[in-house]
């Protein structure tokens, strides 16, 4: 076996992800933690950055970086209460830039919190019944799951599985409690955990769940993958998929965007459900690679092993066997925007977030119409895998409340207003925080989109759902690779351009013009957009098409 | 001193002689005397040059606003303010490089920016303003007063050093020299400032002297990051058990930035930690600092 990866030594030394977290901690002269515990640091929900933007500067002024930290909530199917909202908006206020982001898996970060802000951060939201627990780091992720619970009858149901899984598959060790909230450590012996053991996973591990006919939740990405099977209005049980997972390397053959691929059928039995998805998740732990950390994640563990193998091991240690997959039918992969009643006559309204950045001026003040609304207490929040927020369980009685609210701060206006190719489209953060960015994303859509739309105007495509998405680097934290049009940054300004994924987030896109500037994509998507108006046959989509014209 | 001269209408090119120099008023104003911020005393003098004029002391007025404010009859008049106003005084400050570790053709000194306001109007501090509006490359005449005290002690002694703000210029001095020197004994420094993301002085440098072990132990306190204010007296007291101990051991200790209130607050302290760390009763503590002083191993530069 080829020598093991730094950070697997780091995960076994790290005394049940302790590390020298405390000591760092008290390092007042600088405001970075130490390397070590930069990677312990992940598994508590942090990533350590920089504001990139300002490197050369400080260090003229001979300051080290301007250190911070992103802070990652453990939000399962994404779900706040009010109370939770309104704590987050003062956490938010007073110790990070101010920005609530929603992230593309539900939950939210914060961006820029010094060091000597984490522990007030993180007390202020274990008050408010909130963590950050293995948000980041080689461990299950936060789980996704549909959000709109006016999608189906049967969506409290599969819901609730989000919070089983995430409660299931969370490492036992108390560190998280004992280095930001105080608590006392019981003992010198750390705690035994039967699923992550001392070396943890491999690498990060998604579970999604979702439930058709909306893919939502773009649940072919997930390691783990759950699709709700309703037969007459009952969820009669879940096919599991494993391998998803969009990230790869500029450069590196070896590595890949990959679907899940639909491994069998589980009842409606919590036990077994919960079963099924956890020693899928062993066989991860046991077969990944903890050399490559490039080569570790969940996809490449199963097309090593085949898929009849990795199924198999999983029925192995199930001691039962998955049944044949159901058949089951996407038909869309959007948010619905504005007001769902669901079939109990409960209310949900979900309204436009652009990039998922809560925050006021830009044109609208969404933090203060979200913090009314809070206060207000008569709704839910809950975040898509789109980034967009949803008023979520409000009563009819309490509905015209809302609505008001919700004029007086022209959040249905911006809502309605904005294109359908903006809505769909997903960036992922990059400069100036990403240390991983070789190109804008975040910050430069917005306006690359408002070119893009008189270009679809000019062919009458302007009302086109079309799944657009950029990520400034190939990790696909923006989902890129399964977007109808995808770019990838690969230098300062400049963008890979795939094309040919489908719609419902099916089928992967491929590469099909490299390092393009911006005047090249806008010349490039206006020849596409001319071709697809001409050729293309009825009711065919354009990833559809670009996949038959260019890519087969 | 343009404005001077059109404001009085003198001759800039008169000959006038002071208790110093003779010289054109041009010359006199532009190189050799306080215009911008004339003593008190010189201020009460010019009060009864022009009479008739009660000029509040508080405060502080450079000489363009005398004469826009209480303006001097005729150029003549002007010539007698000329004769009061005394010397451009020197700027002392330390130096903060060591040739050891920066080479015998440089000198550094660390000058932080003084702005203030009079009567809500911002005003800048003589020398640093000139510091800060030249280019790289200028030209200016300095000298250097040799320091008797505040020197390093043998290379094999513990040194504690205490400068927050600018006083870390003669520590960076120090350490660097100590470092050339790859001293034996340890350095220890308390450096304090408003905010650590703006003004950490010499924050990447101090952090590489940590990694080699150049310095055993940095201390930083940051007074207006929290809500309660914290002082490095505050570190010094934290540490107080080892900051004993190392001075138990025999290390020299010094002090460089603000007598007041950086340098009083620091020795209250210091009276505290030993009455804590050395079992003293408040008289012995006085008496252990005082010894120290005697044996030079507390050290100031404060003003």
């Amino acid at each position: 076996m080829s020598e093991q990866s730094p950070v697997e030594k780091i995960k076994i030394a790290s005394k049940g992800l302790r590390g020298t977290l405390k000591e760092s901690l008290q390092d007042n002269y600088t405001g970075a933690v130490r390397e070590d515990d930069t990677q312990l640091m992940k598994f508590h929900g942090m990533y350590q950055q920089d504001d990139r933007d300002r490197r050369e500067e400080r260090s003229m002024k001979k300051l080290e970086w301007l250190y911070s930290f992103m802070l990652r909530l453990r939000l399962p199917g994404g779900f706040l209460t009010p109370e939770q909202w309104i704590a987050m908006h003062h956490v938010a206020g007073e110790h990070s830039t101010g920005t609530i982001k929603i992230t593309t898996r539900q939950t939210v970060q914060l961006h820029g919190i010094l060091k000597s802000h984490i522990k007030p951060t993180m007390q202020s939201f274990n008050l408010a019944g909130l963590d950050s627990i293995a948000t980041c780091g080689d461990v299950n992720r936060n789980v996704c799951c549909t959000s709109n619970p006016g999608e189906s009858p049967v969506h409290d149901e599969v819901f609730q599985f989000a919070s089983k899984i995430s409660e299931m598959a969370k490492p036992k060790t108390r560190a998280w409690y004992e280095i930001w909230i105080g608590e006392e450590k019981i003992g010198e012996k750390v705690e035994e955990d039967p699923l992550y053991k001392d070396r943890y996973l491999p690498r990060k591990l998604k579970v999604g769940i979702a439930v058709p006919p909306n893919n939502d939740v773009d649940i072919f990405i997930n390691d783990i993958a759950l699709i709700a099977i309703i037969e007459n209005n009952k969820l009669i049980g879940f096919n599991l998929a494993a391998g998803g997972g969009l990230g790869a390397t500029h450069g590196n053959p070896n590595t890949y965007a990959r679907l899940a691929t639909v491994l069998g059928f589980v009842e409606n039995d919590e036990e077994k459900i919960l079963k099924a998805v956890y020693e899928t998740i062993t066989v991860q732990r046991d077969y990944g690679n903890r050399s490559d950390r490039k080569l570790s994640r969940l996809k490449y563990t199963i097309d090593k092993l085949g898929v009849d193998k990795y199924r198999e091991e999983i029925e192995k240690r199930c001691g039962f066997k998955l049944e044949p997959a159901k058949p089951f039918e996407f038909t869309e992969r959007q948010d619905r925007y504005g007001w769902v009643e669901d079939h109990k006559g409960n209310w949900h309204y979900t309204a436009f977030i652009e990039n998922g950045r809560v925050l006021d001026g830009e044109g609208i003040d969404l933090k203060s119409c979200l913090y009314k609304i809070a206060e207000a207490g008569k709704c839910n929040f809950r975040f898509t895998a789109n980034q967009n927020v949803i008023l979520t369980d409000i009563k009819d009685k309490d509905k015209a409340a809302i609505e008001t609210l919700l004029n007086e701060y022209g959040l249905i206006e911006h809502t309605d207003k904005a294109g359908a190719l903006r809505k769909n489209a997903i960036a992922c953060v990059a400069f100036n925080t990403c240390p991983l960015a070789l190109a804008e994303a975040q910050r430069y859509l917005p306006t690359l989109i408002s070119k893009i739309e008189p270009i679809l105007e000019k062919h009458s495509m302007i009302n086109d759902d079309i799944i657009l998405r950029m990520t400034g680097c190939p990790n696909g934290c923006g989902r890129s690779p399964n977007a109808e049009i995808g770019f990838v940054g690969t230098a300062y300004g400049k963008y890979n351009l795939h094309i040919g994924g489908d719609r419902l987030g099916q089928r992967l896109n491929t590469k099909y013009k490299e390092s393009l500037n911006e005047e090249q994509i806008l010349d490039t998507l206006d020849g596409l957009f001319g071709v697809y108006q001409k050729e293309k046959k009825e009711n065919e989509t354009f990833g559809d098409f670009s996949y038959r014209k260019w890519i087969l | 001193m343009q404005e001077i001269i059109t404001l009085t209408g003198i001759d800039p090119e008169l000959e006038i002689q002071t208790s110093k120099v003779t010289s054109s008023v041009r010359e006199l104003l532009q190189k050799h005397l306080n215009i911008l911020y004339p003593l008190k005393s010189t201020i009460k003098q010019y009060a009864t040059i022009i009479t008739g004029h009660e000029i509040a002391e508080q405060t502080r007025l450079s000489l363009p606003d005398l004469l826009k404010q209480f303006p001097v009859k005729d150029a003549k008049m002007f010539e007698e303010v000329i004769k009061i106003l005394t010397a451009q005084a020197p700027r002392l400050y330390s130096v903060s490089s060591a040739p050891g570790s920066h080479g015998v053709n440089e000198i550094h000194i660390t000058v932080s920016k003084d702005e203030f306001y009079v009567e809500d109007e911002k005003r800048t501090g003589v020398s640093s303003e000139y510091f800060s509006t030249k280019p790289v490359g200028t030209e200016f005449e300095f000298f250097i007063q040799k320091q008797k005290h505040f020197r390093l002690p043998t290379e094999d002694k513990d040194v504690i050093m205490i400068g927050p703000g600018t006083g870390i210029a003669p520590f960076r001095s120090f350490i660097a020299e100590r470092d050339a020197q790859a001293a034996s004994g340890r350095n220890w420094l308390f450096f304090g400032e408003q905010h650590f993301v703006t003004d950490f002085l010499y924050q990447t440098e101090l952090q590489d002297y940590l990694q080699t072990g150049a310095l055993a132990n940095l201390d930083v306190a940051f007074s207006r990051d929290q809500k309660e204010k914290v002082y490095v007296q505050h570190r010094m007291k934290e540490k107080g058990a080892e900051l004993y101990e190392w001075l138990q051991n025999g290390a020299y200790m010094y002090i460089s930035g603000k007598r007041e209130p950086t340098s009083k607050d620091v020795e209250k302290m210091l009276v505290d930690i030993f009455k804590e760390h050395g079992n003293k009763s408040e008289e012995e503590a006085e008496k252990y600092l005082h010894q120290l002083v005697e044996e030079g191993r507390w050290e100031k530069d404060v003003y």
